[in-house]
């Protein structure tokens, strides 16, 4: 029984780093947001006629929850906003789990509503609402989001040094990870057995795929049924692929299967392409979920390096913190995970023996205080760049150094602040 | 600490077990059920062999004398494939295509929402068109040649 239980635990239960879902989390959330935002057509199926509705068993159940407004197209373009925004939260990683546990059953809820009306065509979205449920789940929040830096930015003590980033890994995100990955690799396995069990070997050659090319009157599809040769081999080779996609489940510690895995993803992505441009079909979602079979974090390492070496072109930001006030410390450590480029140099100045403001930014020309301090910051950092823009409206440079003015005089009142309420005040250039 | 340690444990058996059904559930529906794709198994979409194709359109003549082609947005739907079901059918393998008991009802229903939305200039008359295309073994030869084994079929008319 032992060996049962820890063979499932090590199958479905791997630990890997946070960062890996958090990627994967990113990718998906990505795909469905950009999805929803571009498919607003789904909502005008409000507007159609009943006689065209075909729900599926699933659906129904939604509009035995919801009821008879669950078609109008009040309902469906409210749907799209609450989607936008919440799949808008999951990308960046705020109150990451709720904005997934909302997205997941409305995203399925989107495309049901769309395969009610049309009965085909949105095959490719099913892999997406199995990906965003198992990421609802799982810790997909905790690293390479908002929440973690509030979380990181939180855990930051006065008079410590800033918290040190951790690549924790944990078996809930490998649950995540594995889901999606078995739900890819069967789904295509399970779609050559069809074929197999439906046609037989013959299938490449049983006019399957010239109907489809005859039926979906493409451009290149038309072009393309010259040559049934070209059709021929175009069928076999999905059929072999689709047969073929367990090896993405192999234990990718070996040479051979790290290959065999990327020529399988390889060829997805040509048959992606083809179906778009030649069948009409939007395979799409499938693919943002190929990202589960790779180690992800690997390459964000590299692109952080590579992200510091283009920073350091531009030069460093030095900014000088108050070491001793919780408030700077907790800053300090928010602004630390935001620098993706490694722009920033943070110095302690109460352990530097040096009389800062709360924030000082200097970058060897002029030393800034305040308000004018953060607008520098976001200026280096394109996190910030958003609300970089906003602090040029006006009156907000104005509000600015107001509202910094009267935080930085209360922080004092906490009695964690070592620095003086004078140098609080806004400073112009020096 | 343990309190937290006991309800992730927890945690793990339940996402165990509710594994364990989703993956029986995705096995069981793929290998059983392979006409539909949604909810829980792949994509079994071109499975079966085929020896024709089709294209399928409707046509309106309207009050005006004009003859359309109609399209989906004329009827807020993404594709037209929801506005063909349930119209026709092919009763044996091959054989020309024949409206279902209800299909001709439908069509007329169907067309009664055109004109709703065209009021200005409604159709007189309207016709299911079906162009069938042989896909036999020979395969030489271009779309355009093959039109030779085109075959068109109106299973539903209306009035």
């Amino acid at each position: 029984m032992a060996v049962i239980v820890n063979a499932w635990n090590r199958f479905w239960f791997p630990a890997v780093p946070l960062r890996r879902l958090a990627i994967v989390r990113m990718f998906v959330c990505g795909f469905a947001l950009i999805d929803v935002a571009a498919t607003g057509y789904v909502a005008k199926v409000g507007d159609a006629n009943k006689l065209f509705y075909d729900p599926l068993p699933i659906y129904k159940v939604f509009q035995k929850v919801i009821g008879q407004n669950a078609n109008t197209p009040v309902f469906l373009h409210a749907v799209q906003v609450i989607l936008i925004v919440s799949l808008l939260l999951a990308l960046v990683g705020f109150a990451t789990r709720l904005a997934l546990i909302v997205a997941a059953p409305l995203y399925g809820l989107w495309w049901a509503t769309y395969f009610a009306y049309a009965p085909a065509g949105a095959h490719g979205r099913l892999a997406v609402v199995i990906a965003l449920l198992a990421l609802a789940i799982a810790p997909s929040g905790r690293a390479y989001s908002l929440d973690s830096l509030l979380r990181r930015s939180r855990r930051a003590r006065p008079g410590e040094s800033l918290p040190a980033f951790v690549d924790e890994k944990d078996r809930l995100a490998g649950w995540a990870i594995r889901v999606i990955a078995v739900y890819l690799a069967t789904a295509y396995f399970l779609a050559a057995y069809a074929k197999l069990r439906n046609a037989g070997i013959g299938w490449p050659w049983g006019g399957a795929f010239d109907a489809a090319l005859v039926e979906k009157h493409t451009a290149i599809g038309s072009f393309l049924f010259k040559y049934p040769w070209i059709d021929h081999i175009m069928a076999g080779s999905a059929l072999l692929w689709e047969a073929t996609a367990l090896v993405t489940l192999l234990p990718m510690s070996k040479w051979i299967n790290r290959r065999l895995r990327d020529g399988w993803v390889l060829y997805g992505l040509t048959f992606v392409v083809i179906s778009e441009f030649v069948l009409d079909i939007n395979f799409m979602g499938w693919v943002c979920c190929y990202v589960v079979f790779y180690n992800v974090e690997i390459a964000a390492d590299r692109i952080k390096e590579l992200a510091h070496r283009f920073g350091d072109r531009f030069g460093r930001v030095s900014v000088l913190y108050d070491g001793g006030c919780t408030l700077c410390v907790r800053t300090a450590s928010a602004l630390q995970g935001l620098d993706w480029f490694g722009r920033l140099r943070l110095v302690n100045a109460a352990a530097d023996g040096s009389q800062p403001a709360h924030f000082e930014s200097d970058d060897g020309h002029s030393r800034v205080r305040g308000f004018r301090a953060y607008r520098r910051l976001a200026r280096a950092l394109p996190a910030l760049w958003p609300a970089l823009a906003l602090s040029y409206l006006p009156g907000v440079s104005w509000a600015g150094e107001r509202i910094y003015g009267y935080i930085a005089d209360r922080r004092a009142r906490v009695g964690a602040c070592a620095i003086p309420e004078t140098a609080a005040q806004p400073a112009s250039q020096s | 600490m343990s309190r937290t340690r006991s309800i992730r444990r927890w945690v793990l058996i339940a996402v165990s077990v509710g594994t364990a059904l989703w993956a029986v559930a995705q096995l069981s529906a793929g290998i059983v059920i392979t006409n539909s794709p949604w909810p829980v198994t792949g994509f079994p979409m071109f499975k079966n062999t085929r020896s024709v194709a089709y294209h399928t359109d409707i046509f309106v003549t309207t009050k005006s004398g004009q003859t359309r082609q109609l399209q989906p947005h004329e009827f807020d739907l993404p594709r037209m494939n929801a506005a063909f079901k349930h119209l026709y059918t092919t009763p044996l393998k091959n054989h020309p295509p024949v409206a279902t008991p209800g299909g001709k009802e439908r069509f007329g229903r169907i067309i009664a929402d055109w004109n709703r939305r065209h009021s200005g200039d409604p159709a007189v008359s309207a016709k299911l068109q079906l162009k069938v295309f042989s896909l036999d073994k020979d395969k030489k030869g271009v779309l355009a040649t093959r039109s030779k084994r085109i075959s068109v079929y109106t299973p539903v008319r209306w009035p």
